[in-house]
């Protein structure tokens, strides 16, 4: 396919399919509050205008990728790094469930640590000094500095 | 006079250290900011404000808002030199600047655009001093129906300039609206899409959503790709123009500036659309036309100035009229909001040293810029050596530890972390997220006009209409939805009409 032709595609419609669903989800559930009415709009009045106009919207986009066609889905990672994305999302999430239990310098020197090797693979110790640096640098500006209560695990710290 | 006793008064306000002090690490940030590709003044800006909290409120808006004119000086950096710019509103220079660059020019082209940006930054403060209180006197006569009409042409045009889908923009725009109706009604006390999830009962905040969409979201769009960027490599050794220089890039710095300045009030305006316009105006009205795109000045020089004095002209609605015209306003607004003050008409009576301290600031602010953006143009260059493995690391950083420091609540580094990969996928899907914070920002207060505007017709639609403003404001909403929809049903009927006529 022609560089041109392939610029004129569209996303893949699946992004606008989910949100078709998401919209239907909020039409529906914004009964539960009640709709009112003209004269004293309730609470699910606005909830359910956005919820109709999400499910209107994003039709017409799925409409018009059938017509104008859509780029394949691989394409929107065919020659990226995806697993880079993959990894920081996982350690987010990893970094959120045991903050509270490792404290916030030591789930920090883990995070960073992972971090710092994602795109570049210096030495060892230069990535654990980094790791430790930034955390600590962080450490001080906000719960010293600012006074926030950054949580302190196991280790008292 | 009496808006000279004021601008007196406002420089009082901010000749206090600590607001001096702010100022200068706003901008000082702001340039960094509008220097660094792949990192964007609104995603900073929501990086900063858990750490404004513990600053008084006229010495954080002094700060956030050189941030945001400060990235618009720094932006050209980038465009000239790498040929990337450090912010959306300085795509332009790209086209011209880096021409420059590579002739041997990088440092006039550096040059014009620092004393542009000058330039167009300080006419549009003295636009802003001039024009906002009659604008708040005025806007006083606005209830809820102008109101609510104002907000949806807001949200109408900033779809509308958004991106390449005006119907991805409004679905953004409708789920936004959505967003910010989760949590506790304001009105009847009842909650709402909450699913038994404590942290959801005062709502979804901005600053979690702010920090995992241009934060978050954008470190993960860029960790897949390999980011390298060449530094044009040339001597800087001659910044200040040339008398040449100077007389072809007079007119269109005057031209940018105004340009800029209105522009930047209207909805969807800022620094971008009064960027492209000026290119456009400038490249109509050269006798050589042939040179843009080549390494013409004018192309530097007009759409540099009108980015800055956009970014002034923007701050008028929101100071006015408590509406926001970008992303950017509204995250101030939000953070406004956050302080306990409310931006709008009467703002500028209870509040006027935030509004002239600001006022003021801008134009030391200007002045700061001058200074930062020409002798220490050397040290800007070298920040832009500085490899994103290094930087994306500190972005994801201070998102984390900003979020949590909200509330103290691990809970809202995961609702970050959650919008950050919603704006990881918007991206994918070309869905635009500006759209998205505006609405989720204007939501709330749309949702109290409309029921107030509904409670008072009882019940009758009719009253967006006999009333004037009102009636105005969503004729231009809708002509600008026509304007989208017309075209397209158009052109349905010439195929229709060519194969029938076959």
């Amino acid at each position: 396919m022609k560089t041109e032709e392939v610029s004129k595609l569209d996303a893949h419609p699946v992004g606008s399919i989910v949100l078709v669903i998401i919209g239907l989800a909020i039409t529906v559930g914004s009964f539960r509050y009640g709709f009112g009415s003209f004269e004293e709009p309730g609470d699910g009045f606005l909830p359910f205008l956005s919820g109709v106009c999400t499910v209107f919207f994003s039709s017409i986009s799925v409409v018009l990728s059938l017509k104008r066609g859509w780029m394949p889905l691989r394409s929107l990672w065919e020659g990226t790094k995806w697993h880079r994305m993959i990894v920081v999302i996982v350690t987010l999430f990893l970094y959120c469930f045991f903050l509270k239990d490792l404290g916030f310098l030591l789930a920090s020197i883990l995070l960073m640590t992972v971090l710092f090797r994602l795109m570049y693979r210096p030495k060892w110790w230069v990535t654990i000094l980094s790791a430790i640096a930034t955390a600590v640098f962080f450490y001080v500006l906000f719960q010293v500095c600012l006074e926030a209560q950054l949580p302190r695990g196991f280790l008292g710290f | 006079m009496e808006t000279i006793q004021h601008l007196f008064y406002g420089l009082a306000v901010v000749f206090q250290p600590v607001h001096l002090l702010m100022c200068f690490i706003g901008v000082l940030l702001g340039t960094f900011v509008g220097v660094l590709p792949g990192v964007g003044a609104a995603c900073t800006m929501a990086l900063l404000l858990p750490v404004t909290y513990k600053v008084n409120p006229v010495s954080a808006t002094i700060m956030l808002c050189g941030l945001y004119y400060g990235a618009m000086y720094g932006g050209s950096t980038t465009s000239i030199l790498l040929n990337i710019p450090g912010e959306v509103a300085s795509v332009v220079t790209c086209l011209d600047g880096y021409q420059m660059a590579r002739k041997g020019r990088a440092g006039p082209a550096l040059g014009i655009s620092a004393f542009g940006s000058f330039i167009g930054g300080t006419i549009s403060v003295i636009g802003l001093m001039l024009a906002a209180p009659p604008l708040s006197e005025f806007a006083l006569k606005f209830g809820p129906t102008e109101y609510f009409s104002l907000m949806f042409m807001g949200i109408v045009m900033l779809t509308f300039l958004a991106g390449d889908s005006v119907p991805k923009a409004l679905c953004m725009a409708s789920l936004g609206i959505f967003v910010g109706t989760v949590g506790t009604d304001a009105i009847s006390g009842m909650e709402r899409f909450t699913l038994n999830i404590p942290i959801l009962v005062d709502g979804i905040g901005l600053l979690p959503v702010a920090m995992g969409l241009f934060g978050i979201g954008e470190v993960l769009v860029n960790v897949e790709l390999t980011l390298k960027a060449d530094v044009f490599e040339t001597s800087l050794k001659r910044l200040l123009p040339n008398l040449d220089d100077w007389k072809r890039s007079i007119m269109p710095i005057l031209r940018g500036s105004v340009i800029g300045f209105f522009l930047g009030i209207l909805p969807g305006g800022g620094g971008l659309i009064s960027s492209f316009a000026s290119y456009t105006t400038e490249v109509k009205l050269s006798k050589h036309p042939e040179e843009f795109g080549k390494g013409a000045i004018e192309g530097v020089a007009g759409p540099e100035t009108a980015n800055n004095a956009g970014a002034g002209g923007s701050f008028i609605p929101l100071f006015t009229l408590g509406l926001p015209t970008n992303v950017i306003m509204a995250l101030l607004l939000g953070a406004m909001m956050l302080y306990g003050l409310q931006p709008g008409p009467q703002m500028i009576i209870k509040h006027p040293d935030l509004f002239w301290g600001v006022v003021a600031s801008m134009y030391i602010g200007n002045a700061m810029l001058l200074i930062l953006n020409l002798p220490l143009i050397g040290l800007w260059v070298q920040v832009l050596k500085i490899p994103y493995h290094l930087l994306f690391p500190i972005i994801i950083f201070f998102c984390l530890v900003g979020a949590y420091s909200i509330n103290n609540n691990v809970d809202e580094i995961t609702i970050m972390i959650i919008f950050g990969v919603l704006g990881y996928l918007f991206k994918k899907f070309s869905y635009p997220g500006a759209p998205f914070i505006m609405a989720m920002v204007l939501g709330p207060m749309m949702e109290r006009a409309l029921r107030q505007s509904l409670i008072m017709s009882l019940g009758s639609g009719w009253i967006f209409i006999t009333r004037p403003i009102s009636l105005i404001t969503l004729l231009i909403a809708f002509s600008l939805l026509a304007s989208t929809i017309l075209p397209a049903i158009k052109k349905k009927r010439q195929v229709l009409a060519e194969s029938s006529g076959d």
